[in-house]
């Protein structure tokens, strides 16, 4: 065995570890070796892909791509560095490229589907028939199934999207992309915190330094937090109708304990469907979500700060934090029914677009 | 007097034999009367039923101090003979008393070898003196590691515990290979090293065959350290579904490691990696590599002393090695031996260049301080998100505790 095939064999299982910089160590050793070596460029261009190094990554592809115009490995790569670079659009055409030259190579009608699933806007039905022939060709390659879950899901049909992700479960237990994009697809609904916080922490564990499960969980979290709105409201009530009754101030604490005890047991519950530490990860997270989520929490943590306040506060102080409790809490609202109106115009834009 | 109470407890041990405290009790007379090989013998059993015991764990730092542990016939160099009597372990003292005897055998691997081996015996110069820091890692290595290697009565009473091997991890360059190189030093065992990144390079398809007849060879020379580096090359997780050699290979080191067919007594394995959570899951199951040993960039005293083991024997003047350190936060033991590199370069640069000689001074050390960034920092990137995100069984607490410190 050579020395380049050697080091490419070795840069190949780096990255399979998931550890992209040292392959990219070893490939460009292998380049330095032979620099007309398309399967170096190949394996190169995967590395700096893992680094998330897109620009970089694209101009190797080129390279892979120059170096070997029948290597449909080379195109397939490029164009995940293109999808990468936010380019979908070219990504189509490189991968369609890969699939011209094989036709039977499930690889480049997977690469093909995701470059669809990502171009702007999306190209679900294309996608899904690309994706289904991967399958068709490969009924073991997991990846495949995670884009045509997708893709389902994209369709309106996310029943059998889910159903999809699930089968492709049942071939690798342990495939982190599919728990990722079955988390994904109910984060998009809202729906099962518990269950996407289950599949979430399986990709997590498996996968922690892929930053878009790191995006999930901090949407989870928002989505959990925003669930607690509904004890907190009926505390609200509660008390508003004790200060209106006037009733003595233990009232208010047994009220405030209640709610304090009940926003406790779901936040014991929520911990353990997520990953383990959830106080270290969830730390900074208001730092990380998009502005508009961040104003909306804020406003909520100032509604419940005051709801807290209202229970625990001497009365003539809990009339005025119920005031502002309610006030904060119409504001949220306002807030919340803004950015959706703006979302949907916005998406609606896209769509004709 | 004495050997009229030491007889007369050895009796009553003898017909209560599970009762610890008598059992301690008369070790500690035997120490003192100086029979320390028959107190170990006492304090291994105490140990064996409880090994938690503070009192014992100090009787057998004291028994083991008094007496000539005896070396196993088949050792290829006496062990260590500490000749005072001291309370926990002298470092120097024992450096001192191995003095020229550290001599590695030399197996020969020549039984149908294929080739140049994977691994060869080392020569070791190093010793855990050398090893700046760490004192934490030191000890538990001296009490997992050292302390049974060098007793055959307690290896023989913990045989079964043993069992599988200690895992190093932690940064690049922090001293996991400096250190296991260091335990070899201080065992005069035999010590073979070899890193699975080559057994995996050198014979792709043969890997297998190697990790076994590695395994032979290290059961031949027993005693032996048998360490095993980049243990995360052999494949990792993300590999069990691949039908690679690395599959097949990490499938014989867990036969071997398991010990199936085979006996292990006296092969004591010690693995290394900087990525821990790219092993193998199976290769960490208990019995095996299952205990784990977090090898930390050096503390601020840690780094004065690596400096200046780094800078003895270079021509320095008016080093001030406490404000180095200070200077010199979250640089691995790696960094400081390329800071010195780099000071000791600027001072002949400018000697060659001026055509007098001089001594390597501070502004040689600012200068190249400048220049130089820790190198840990990608590692621990991935270590945080590790940390946070995949530490479900709690296997990366120490870990995640020492990120939370440093932020
Ligand atoms: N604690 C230390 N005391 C003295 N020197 C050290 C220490 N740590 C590291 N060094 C120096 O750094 C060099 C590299 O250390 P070593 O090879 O042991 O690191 P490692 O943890 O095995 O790194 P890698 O993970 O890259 O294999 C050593 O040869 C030694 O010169
Ligand atoms: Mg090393």
């Amino acid at each position: 065995m050579s020395d380049v095939d050697h080091l490419l064999e070795r840069a190949s299982a780096l990255l399979e570890l998931g550890r992209p910089a040292d392959a990219e160590h070893a490939a460009l050793e292998a380049l330095a070796a032979d620099p007309t070596s398309a399967p170096a460029f190949v394996v190169l261009t995967r590395a700096l892909d893992g680094q998330r190094r897109f620009d970089e990554a694209v101009g190797a592809g080129r390279s892979a791509v120059a170096a070997d115009p029948d290597l449909a490995d080379a195109y397939v790569a490029l164009a995940w560095a293109l999808v990468g670079d936010g380019r979908a659009d070219d990504a189509v055409a490189v991968a369609g490229s890969a699939v011209a030259l094989e036709p039977h190579e499930p690889a480049c009608h997977h690469a093909l589907g995701w470059a669809l699933l990502s171009s702007s806007p999306p190209r679900h039905q294309e996608a899904h028939d690309a994706a289904a022939r991967a399958i068709e060709l490969e009924p073991g390659a997991t990846p495949a199934y995670s884009v045509l879950g997708l893709a389902l899901a994209g369709l309106g049909r996310r029943r059998e999207g889910r159903k999809v992700l699930r089968e492709g479960l049942r071939i690798n237990p342990h495939d982190p992309y599919l728990h990722n994009n079955l988390a994904k697809i109910d984060l998009d609904r809202g729906l099962r915190i518990g269950r996407t916080g289950r599949h979430l922490s399986a990709a997590a564990g498996a996968i922690p330094q892929e930053p878009v499960v790191h995006r999930n969980l901090d949407t989870l979290l928002v989505r959990f937090a925003m669930r607690l709105v509904w004890p907190t409201l009926v505390a609200l009530s509660v008390l508003r109708l004790q200060v209106a009754l006037d009733a003595p101030w233990w009232s208010r604490a047994v009220t405030g304990a209640v709610y304090a005890g009940l926003a406790g047991l779901m936040v014991a519950w929520f911990s353990r469907q997520v990953p383990r530490g959830l106080r270290f990860w969830a730390r900074g997270v208001l730092a990380r979500v998009a502005l508009p989520v961040r104003l909306i929490a804020l406003a909520m943590l100032a509604f419940a700060a005051c709801v807290v306040a209202t229970a625990f506060a001497p009365t003539s102080l809990a009339a005025v934090t119920e005031q502002a409790a309610g006030v904060l809490l119409r504001l949220a609202f306002v807030l919340a029914a803004v950015l959706l109106v703006a979302h949907l115009v916005q998406r609606r834009r896209h769509r004709r677009g | 007097m004495d050997d009229r109470l030491i007889e007369s407890l050895t009796a009553a041990v003898t017909s209560a034999p599970a009762d610890l405290t008598l059992r301690l009790h008369l070790a500690s007379l035997l120490v003192e009367a100086g029979r320390g090989p028959e107190a170990i013998e006492h304090v291994a059993t105490a140990l064996a039923a409880e090994p938690t015991s503070v009192e014992a764990r100090e009787l057998m730092a004291r028994a083991m101090g008094t007496s000539p542990a005896p070396a196993p016939p088949s050792a290829p160099t006496p062990a260590a003979e500490p000749s005072e009597p001291s309370s926990g372990f002298d470092w120097h003292a024992a450096e001192s008393d191995l003095g020229e005897r550290v001599g590695p055998m030399f197996v020969d691997g020549t039984t149908e070898d294929p080739g140049p081996a994977p691994y060869d015996v080392e020569q070791v110069g190093v010793r855990l003196a050398d090893v700046g820091g760490l004192t934490e890692v030191k000890k538990r290595l001296e009490a997992s590691f050292l302390a049974p290697l060098r007793n055959p009565e307690l290896r023989a009473l913990y045989g079964k515990s043993l069992r599988g091997g200690l895992l190093l991890y932690g940064p690049p360059g922090c001293g996991k290979t400096f250190l296991a190189k260091a335990v070899a030093g201080e065992l005069g065992a035999s010590f073979l090293h070899v890193s699975l990144a080559d057994v995996l390079d050198m014979y792709i398809g043969q890997s297998e065959r190697n990790v076994k007849e590695l395994f032979e060879v290290a059961r031949s020379s027993a005693p032996c350290v048998l360490f095993l580096d980049e243990l995360d090359a052999i494949g990792g997780k993300r590999s069990l579904n691949r039908s690679s050699g690395a599959r097949t290979t990490v499938n014989q080191l867990l036969t071997e490691l398991d010990g199936v067919g085979s006996d292990n007594e006296g092969v004591f394995v010690l693995a290394a990696t900087n990525h821990p959570w790219d092993v193998d899951p199976a290769l960490r199951r208990p019995g095996r590599l299952d205990r784990t040993l977090l090898v930390l960039p050096p503390d601020r005293d840690a780094r004065e002393a690596v400096l200046r083991t780094h800078l003895r024997g270079r021509p320095v003047e008016r080093i001030d090695t406490r404000r180095l350190a200070k200077a010199t936060d979250g640089f691995s033991g790696a960094d400081l031996a390329h800071l010195c590199e780099s000071a000791s370069e600027n001072a002949l640069m400018d000697s060659v260049g001026s055509g007098q000689v001089r001594m390597i001074g501070m502004t040689d050390f600012d200068a190249a301080l400048a220049e130089l960034r820790p190198s840990i920092g990608p590692w621990m990137e991935t270590a945080r998100n590790v940390a946070l995100y995949a530490n479900a069984s709690g296997e990366y607490d120490d870990l995640a505790t020492w990120l939370r410190k440093r932020r």
